[in-house]
């Protein structure tokens, strides 16, 4: 299954591709998201829309004190760090990592000191879409799944990256929890219609006075 | 004001077609190809012309429509001033959106856009003291009546010339606009900015004005929706219209106001007739226009200006044999 989402991902980039030579963002996001909606449709075409469940791996919880915490949510944690690590070694370690971060800084003088900048993108793309998928898997056992349950971790994953900072593994982290923490007192506080609003109202005021977010790198 | 021959032969054809064809069907499918062609129309200012991408763009038409929805349902206040109304709140979000544009970046203001209109998506379904109605929506927004006219109800003729006439003076306007000073301060500012701004072109101002006065003829048309559905539901500031007005501009063209118009009509068209095949409707949706911006980068007016030089040779020749001049 990996193997697919990450041989899925370099062929999305390989559809891309000559939007990605043009250089032209705003079309590279309108064909993301067109490839977006196609999918989406497609698995409401073969699956249907009810609502599904994943089993989980693992049955069974440990009982600390008050609190109950599922094997489960433990394998996730546990994972989810592993790959944090992994990437953030990946990233600062390995060649193709450095030539990612090579190709993220400059694109015209990465391709000149020698960096295969398509290859990069391909690897880009199939990694995050396999980054994706991952926790795809790990949502989709811990909740009810439809077709287009990505969208509202869409919707996180942009509150996330903003707050936390673009480009920075420590900053999306850092991030996360924030939104999570902020998410579950906040809505202990108000109801929970309110914390959507207040949550981007925040993003306002990180992009407004910090553009670069909590540890990101300066966002052009 | 110089007007082009072309778009008044468009607007003349649209102005005849009810006395021929008065199936409500056709015509609520041309009302809302019309509000369509507005909105991203409007959005081509900012998106095409300037090169800012303005993600909260639909805010304006929201705005507009909530407004008059909620003065004229809660306040009883005629329906002419809730458009008015409508329209000046929505420009004055839009002024209030254009202020943080000195400060940041274009990629940022794209995120900030986004940000606000989602604050805006929220606080509408949390259903403020009642007065947005939540998901459900608002209802019933009356109707506008003028003397005997119902703008409304069974015959969609009355507010076919209502939403017919704001289309027709949005792009007149649109078509001045970016044809003037103003335009081709905009089309610099989007080329090369830090030449437009050593030229004298003040970037804040022009920006400033572009956005808002894009947010005045959304949210007129948003204000007119309204009371042409009768209903204001948050969907129409979501995720799915967004994205879907969005591809509209790309698909027709941006930069051209002439290209989005068609795309509106050729996508509310196309989805309206493949709704037999449900979901994969959105499929063949998607793969048009997946095809259209992987083989036309500039939208189907790229795709049409390749044949531009057959057109422009059969109009040669066409002026030779009536011996005019061009």
């Amino acid at each position: 299954m990996l193997l697919v989402l990450f041989v899925s991902g370099m062929f999305i980039q390989k559809i891309m591709n000559p939007l990605i030579d043009r250089d032209n963002e705003l079309m590279i996001i309108l064909g993301t998201f067109a490839i977006g909606a196609l999918l989406e449709n497609a698995l409401l075409i073969f699956f249907g829309g009810r609502l599904k469940r994943i089993p989980t791996p693992l049955e069974g919880y440990v009982k600390i004190g008050e609190a109950s915490i599922s094997y489960h949510y433990i394998l996730i944690f546990a994972v989810t760090l592993s790959i944090m690590i992994a990437i953030t070694l990946f990233l600062k370690k390995t060649r193709i990592g450095m030539s990612m971060r090579a190709v993220a800084q400059n694109k015209d003088s990465a391709f000149l000191v020698g960096i295969p900048v398509k290859r990069v993108y391909m690897y880009v793309f199939g990694i995050s879409t396999l980054l994706a998928g991952i926790s795809g898997v790990f949502m989709g056992s811990t909740i009810f799944i439809t077709p287009n349950f990505g969208q509202e971790a869409l919707y996180r994953a942009f509150i996330i990256c903003v707050i936390g900072g673009l480009g920075s593994i420590p900053g999306t982290i850092l991030g996360a929890y924030l939104v999570g923490f902020l998410q579950s007192t906040l809505s202990s506080i108000f109801t929970m219609q309110f914390v959507p609003p207040i949550l981007f109202v925040l993003v306002m005021l990180i992009l407004l006075l910090r553009p670069q977010g909590l540890l990101g790198s300066r966002l052009k | 004001m110089k007007i082009d021959l072309r778009i008044l032969v468009f607007f003349g054809i649209l102005f005849i077609i009810p006395l021929f064809i008065e199936s409500p069907f056709i015509l609520h499918l041309l009302i809302t190809s019309f509000v369509f062609s507005v909105i991203c129309a409007s959005w081509d200012l900012t998106m095409g012309y300037l090169g800012l991408f303005n993600f909260g763009h639909l805010a304006f038409f929201g705005i507009g429509a909530y407004t008059t929805g909620i003065l004229t349902k809660f306040f009883n206040i005629s329906p002419w001033i809730g458009l008015a109304t409508g329209a000046v709140i929505a420009t004055l979000f839009g002024f209030i959106l254009s202020l943080p544009i000195s400060r940041i970046g274009a990629s940022a203001f794209s995120l900030f856009s986004l940000a606000f209109q989602e604050v805006l998506f929220y606080l509408i379904r949390s259903n403020p003291y009642g007065l947005t109605g939540g998901a459900q929506g608002l209802f019933p927004v009356p109707q506008i009546t003028l003397g005997s006219i119902e703008f409304g109800g069974y015959s969609k003729v009355p507010i076919y010339y209502l939403i017919l006439i704001f289309f027709f003076l949005t792009i007149v306007i649109l078509f001045a606009l970016v044809r003037s000073r103003f335009g081709f301060a905009i089309s610099a500012l989007k080329s090369s900015e830090n030449y437009a701004i050593s030229r004298g072109i003040d970037p804040f101002y022009y920006k400033a004005v572009a956005i808002t006065s894009s947010a005045f003829f959304t949210g007129l048309i948003g204000a007119s929706y309204a009371h042409f559905l009768g209903v204001v539901g948050p969907e129409i500031i979501g995720w799915n219209i967004t994205i879907l007005s969005c591809c509209i501009v790309m698909f027709g063209g941006p930069g051209t106001l002439f290209g989005p118009v068609a795309g509106a009509f050729l996508i509310t068209g196309m989805s309206t007739y493949l709704t037999g095949f449900e979901a994969y409707k959105y499929v063949i949706i998607a793969l048009v226009m997946l095809l259209i911006i992987l083989r036309f980068p500039s939208g189907m007016a790229g795709a049409i200006s390749i044949f531009q030089p057959y057109f422009s040779k059969v109009k040669r020749d066409l002026y030779q044999n009536f011996g005019e001049k061009k």
